[in-house]
């Protein structure tokens, strides 16, 4: 059984934006309005964080991706009373919209904020709609939602492979930010399959660069980062406050 | 009220509150038809239903002209990739291109052919038949071939081949309108490298790259396919990590990513390029002969250079240190292999062509010219008499030229097809009014712009993803390629392809063109490549030929690479020009490309307007960033009103506190400030355009945007800027941040 | 009593109006068996039984999608024309209606019988591929004539979790609801 993760390199990422307009192209995402920004409730399952580093003339800013985490030992599972977040067998922490009642408990209990309430019904106009994703369900008013993962893209590679009456092999589809990142940033696979790309980034000697955000709260992300890379830095230096 | 009252309301509104719960719709889907199942009336043999069906085709030129698949699911496009065959991209792809779908689904485009129906400019148009547009247009053309102008974007291949054919055989006239930037860019090339198209770069074995104000990895030229091989320099190759070095007046998107950022003034990249050449002239860091085409490419003798150059001289012009420039010097000399690029504001200044020139230049100094490593020079089209090359676009000064022969009735006729003239070029070019008294304006466009406000006709065409065609890439990846583009749905409204139209205009004027249709352009022109007996697509039988390039993405030959390159023309130093007088207006005023939105061109897609621009992380709007103490001075905070005055005219915009901005300038970003174009671009922030002086870049007469000044007057008012940071409240634990930095390993 | 009589009536006529909005929701909700419904009115009788059990036909033959994609889909109109381009069709309202929408290039509509909710997501092909009939679920259609299709079975999730439980199938949410 697969256990799927992702490995995200920080030395790579160009802050381009690829990934997000291809989450909400891949998931269904209402459109972010201004409204929407003005009210802070922007929905984006992974979303470009920009730090300051600095002092004008000495300034930097730097980026980074941040999908959920899908931790292991997620906060956010425990807390719902209906269990409508959950972890499944093979390590994605899903969201089940039908179950959800909306009390926001795991959002609260989250501490990366990867989870969105829907505040409003999604709206789009009427022939827009001939672009939403007939894989992934449309989320109504009053549940949570959150990056799958993409698990859409997940069962229908499992399902080709039961057809084919063979295994999943490494990398055979990834997300879709992944898949439209140019620079190469994000790589998504199976953690435990050593052919996979994500593995062998995860153990390789490369990983001196590994860390995971938070890691210290103990829940175990299964999103790796791999460390920006600054000629600058001082040796044990660490930015991002 | 009354108890009976009361109960009465009590029951109505209990009623209806279920009522209204048992008959809402559920989510936003339409219930009517979601209980519905369709049968489709016809079965093609290349469509299975129920099923993805994926096909390739190519983004606009405007977007690269690179390879995409696209998802195609019950005749509806869901969704873009990159495609992992086509040379140029190996299946990455840009947030422009994810958003092609919402064009074709666009709610504002337009469903049919428009006739205006109110007073020019009024907005009213009425639905009529293709074959009135058609014959209008026609008659339009007939009566005074040449007075009539078209005007579009910068186009290659298949159909750069039709509007040439239409443009000769009716003798109408021709006219490019693409990014001033990207003209001087073009005659850059020419006089450097003696080439007509565009460079590429060999990052993935570069050791040092140093980005005079080139926006490369967000919006110069080819974004996808320098961040893919940027992806490579940084993490790659096993022992080396390539260093980057930033020079520039503004943090841009790009420039946050570079090991070092060297703020200089505006307009002051070509100087430091030319001192950085002194020092390493001086101190014998030059490749070979490399210095020979140097100073054929900057026009100066090296002893001009050893005089005027030096970095004492130069560095407080330039706004930096002496040693900073000594530095970038030995940085770019002894890090080979190094690669020299200058664009986006570096190129719209009054010395443009100098600043690119002397950066470009750079490159010979360290043997980086076409070599593995460096900056990549493409050869021109395989077939570049069928498949014609973008003959680029022509300058601001050529455009308050055309907007007075408008003016002056010497045209009468204006065509336009995927340009936006009344948006893109100032309103001191007058073409807004020109156009307004025209005798006649027909546009292509599929939206309702500001341009197409003030047609008399309108024959929408299909968006990129319905259409046929054959697009050189711009720029290539270094070897010839050509992109084939197929329609991947059918057009979902009542619009015709732009060359099907110009054939069918043709052979109403008796003037038949070569083919009898855009799609017969194609595979006429693709049967050209396969007459060529090379390249990835092999079959024999044409059919055969056409299926395997369309499943590929492309035609391209890797052993078909640029001749050697040499310096045509010199380039003489200049130093940059500002309207308005320094001590009025204190300030320079720096209108920078949206990430998202480019030039204007992508704001009518919503994904796109969502999507933060990553430095500032704002959103649907206009703003102009200050440096923090600039603002303490000022008196301002994130979110004031300030008015900014030009000598050319003035506009209220927010504050944005950007701790990167240098202390005296300013950057506002470009893409708003529609006045139409759809629902969500219209009435959206300030065109920066509409502020900037119409200074000419002295050589190529482009419109040079960076160079004017600027000064700040308080409002007192406040507004929200709509902006993504602190949507998310940052969780940190104390010694553990956010984003780790760690050196490289030596 | 004279005094609360209209009272009494209020709350009852009061009981009635608040019954009819509430059976409306009934009738529209998953509580309802959704196999208590009844026959759904279709665009064309369509008779599975003469193509079926009369002619023969698998039903893959025309629900081509079934055994390789998520949907079984609805074949195009011209793919039944296929056959009834030779069968005559004058004098039979329902095949008139065919060969009219097919020769006017209007799709037909049906009315869906078996009706999963928007957030359940159901793959015929792995179904299929496990060794299930399409009988198992859909009930023998083939014997089903005019007016239509009938469904037979609850599928409700109550009815997916049994027999994913008694196959030994993956029970996880994420299985169906994505």
């Amino acid at each position: 059984m697969p256990r799927w993760g992702m490995v995200i390199d920080l030395d790579r990422c160009t802050g381009c934006g690829a990934c997000v307009v291809a989450c909400q192209a891949e998931n269904n995402v209402p459109i972010n309005t201004e409204d929407v920004y003005h009210q802070r409730r922007a929905i984006e399952w992974i979303r470009l964080e920009r730090y300051w580093e600095g002092e004008y003339p000495n300034i930097k800013a730097r980026y980074i991706p941040v999908p959920c985490m899908h931790c292991q030992n997620a906060p956010c599972e425990p807390v719902c009373p209906v269990y409508a977040t959950y972890h499944t067998s093979e390590g994605i922490n899903m969201q089940v919209y039908n179950r959800c009642i909306g009390t926001r408990y795991c959002a609260i209990n989250c501490h990366w904020h990867v989870r969105f309430f829907n505040f409003w019904e999604p709206k789009w106009p009427d022939s827009l709609k001939n672009q939403l994703n007939p894989n992934v369900t449309v989320r109504s008013r009053g549940v949570m939602e959150k990056c799958t993962f993409c698990i859409q893209r997940v069962v229908k590679a499992e399902h080709q492979a039961k057809l084919e009456g063979r295994d999943l092999e490494a990398d055979e589809f990834t997300t879709a930010c992944a898949q439209a990142c140019p620079a190469e940033a994000i790589v998504f696979g199976d953690l435990d399959n050593p052919n996979s790309r994500v593995a062998q980034l995860v153990n390789s000697a490369v990983n001196e660069r590994g860390y995971r955000l938070l890691e210290d709260l103990g829940t175990e992300p299964s999103v790796y980062y791999l460390k920006k890379i600054d000629p600058e830095a001082a040796a044990e230096e660490h930015s991002g406050h | 009220m009354r108890r009976r009252e009361f109960l009465k309301l009590a029951a109505t509104s209990a009623t209806g509150a279920v009522l209204f719960t048992g008959c809402g719709s559920i989510g936003d889907a339409n219930p009517e038809h979601e209980f519905k199942i369709e049968s489709p009336v016809r079965n093609p043999n290349d469509l299975l239903y129920g099923r993805d069906n994926w096909y390739a085709t190519a983004t606009p030129l405007s977007i690269g002209g690179y390879g995409i698949i696209v998802r195609v699911f019950e005749g509806r496009a869901k969704k873009v990739e990159g495609n992992p065959d086509f040379p140029v991209n190996l299946g990455r792809s840009c947030a422009k291109a994810q958003a092609l779908v919402q064009e074709v689904y666009h709610p504002d485009r337009i469903g049919g052919p428009l006739r205006l129906a109110g007073q020019r400019g009024s907005g009213q148009f009425q639905v009529i038949e293709w074959e009135e547009a058609l014959g209008q247009v026609a008659d339009l053309i007939r009566q005074a071939p040449d007075s009539t102008l078209l005007i579009t974007e910068p186009l290659n291949g298949a159909l750069g081949a039709i509007v040439e054919q239409f443009v000769q055989t009716t003798g109408i006239q021709h006219a490019s309108l693409e990014p001033d930037e990207r003209v001087v860019l073009r005659e850059a090339m020419r006089r450097v490298f003696g080439v007509d198209t565009l460079p590429t770069l060999d990052l993935a074995n570069a050791r040092f790259l140093v980005s005079f104000s080139a926006d490369f990895l967000h919006t110069w030229i080819s974004p996808v396919q320098f961040a893919r091989a940027y992806g490579a320099f940084r993490q790659g190759r096993p022992d080396v990590r390539g260093t980057y070095y930033h020079v520039g007046p503004r943090l841009s998107g790009t420039a946050a990513n570079a090991d070092r950022w060297f703020p200089v003034r505006p307009g002051a990249e070509g100087l430091v390029a030319l001192s950085m050449a002194q020092v390493m002239l001086e101190e014998g860091l030059v490749e070979g002969d490399g210095a020979e085409p140097f100073f054929q490419a900057i026009g100066l003798t090296p002893e001009q250079l050893g005089a005027d150059f030096a970095p004492d001289r130069v560095a407080d012009a330039a706004g930096l240190t002496a040693e900073q420039i000594r530095e970038l010097a030995h940085a770019f000399a002894e890090q080979r292999p190094s690669v020299a690029i200058a664009g986006t504001s570096a190129a719209a200044t009054t010395n443009g062509l100098f600043n690119l020139a002397a950066v470009f230049g750079l490159n010979y100094l360290v043997g980086s010219v076409n070599s593995e490593g460096g900056l990549i020079l493409n050869p021109a089209s395989p077939l570049p008499d069928e498949l014609p090359a973008n003959r680029g676009g022509d300058p601001y000064s050529q455009w308050v030229n055309i907007a007075q022969q408008i003016a002056g009735g010497q045209i009468r006729t204006v065509l336009v097809h995927r340009a936006n003239p009344v948006y893109s070029l100032p309103p001191a070019s007058g073409i807004q009014d020109a156009l307004r008294g025209a005798g006649s304006v027909v546009s292509f466009s599929s939206f309702l712009d500001e341009t197409t406000m003030l047609a008399d006709l309108v024959l929408p065409d299909h968006t990129a993803l319905e259409q046929w065609g054959l697009v050189v890439p711009e720029p290539g990846p270094g070897f010839e390629i050509v992109a084939i583009q197929q329609p991947v749905v059918n057009p979902f409204v009542n619009t015709r392809a732009f060359g099907d139209v110009l054939i069918q205009i043709a052979s109403q004027l008796g003037q038949a063109l070569p083919w009898p249709s855009q799609e017969a352009a194609v595979r006429a022109l693709a049967d050209g490549l396969r007459g060529l007996g090379r390249g990835n697509v092999e079959a024999e039988q044409p059919s055969e030929y056409f299926v395997t390039m369309q499943t590929q993405g492309g035609w391209w030959d890797e052993e078909a690479r640029a001749e050697e390159a040499s310096p045509q023309a010199p380039t003489a130093p200049a130093n940059p020009e500002f309207a308005g007088d320094p001590g009025q207006f204190p300030f320079y005023l720096l209108p920078f490309p949206s990430d998202s939105l480019g030039y204007g061109e992508f704001s009518h897609l919503p994904w796109l307007q969502a999507l933060p621009e990553p430095v500032s992380t704002n959103v649907w709007g206009t703003w102009i960033e200050l440096n923090p103490r600039t603002a303490q001075d000022i008196g301002v905070e994130t979110g004031d009103v300030v008015r900014v005055v030009t000598p050319q005219g003035s506009a209220e915009l927010p504050v944005y506190v950007n701790p990167a901005a240098m202390p005296d300038v300013l950057s506002v970003p470009m893409g708003q400030g529609h006045k139409a174009y759809g629902r969500y671009a219209e009435g959206r922030g300030v065109n920066p355009l509409e502020l900037v002086a119409p200074q000419a870049e002295r050589e190529t007469g482009a419109l040079a945007w960076a160079a004017t000044r600027c000064r700040l007057e308080l409002t007192g008012r406040r507004m929200r800027i709509a902006r993504f940071e602190g949507q998310f409240p940052a969780f940190q634990l104390e010694e553990f941040p956010i984003i780790q930095v760690t050196r490289p390993r030596t | 009593m004279q005094r609360y009589f209209r009272l009494v009536l209020f709350a009852a006529v009061m009981l009635v109006v608040l019954a009819i909005p509430v059976a409306a929701v009934l009738a529209r909700s998953y509580f309802l068996a959704p196999t208590a419904q009844p026959v759904k009115a279709q665009p064309i009788q369509f008779p599975h039984q003469v193509h079926v059990q009369g002619m023969g036909l698998d039903c893959t033959f025309c629900h081509r999608g079934a055994t390789t994609s998520a949907q079984a889909t609805i074949p195009a109109l011209e793919f039944c024309m296929n056959c009834h381009k030779i069968v005559p069709w004058e004098g039979r309202p329902d095949l008139e209606r065919l060969v009219e929408a097919f020769q006017s290039g209007q799709t037909i509509q049906w009315n869906k019988v078996h009706q999963l909710p928007d957030h359940v997501h159901f793959v015929h092909a792995v179904h299929l591929n496990f060794g299930f009939q399409c009988a198992d679920c859909h009930g023998d259609v083939g014997s089903m004539g005019k007016p239509g299709v009938k469904q037979v079975r609850d599928l409700r999730m109550g009815d997916c979790l049994t027999c994913h439980q008694q196959n030994g199938a993956r029970t996880d949410c994420s299985v169906c609801h994505y």
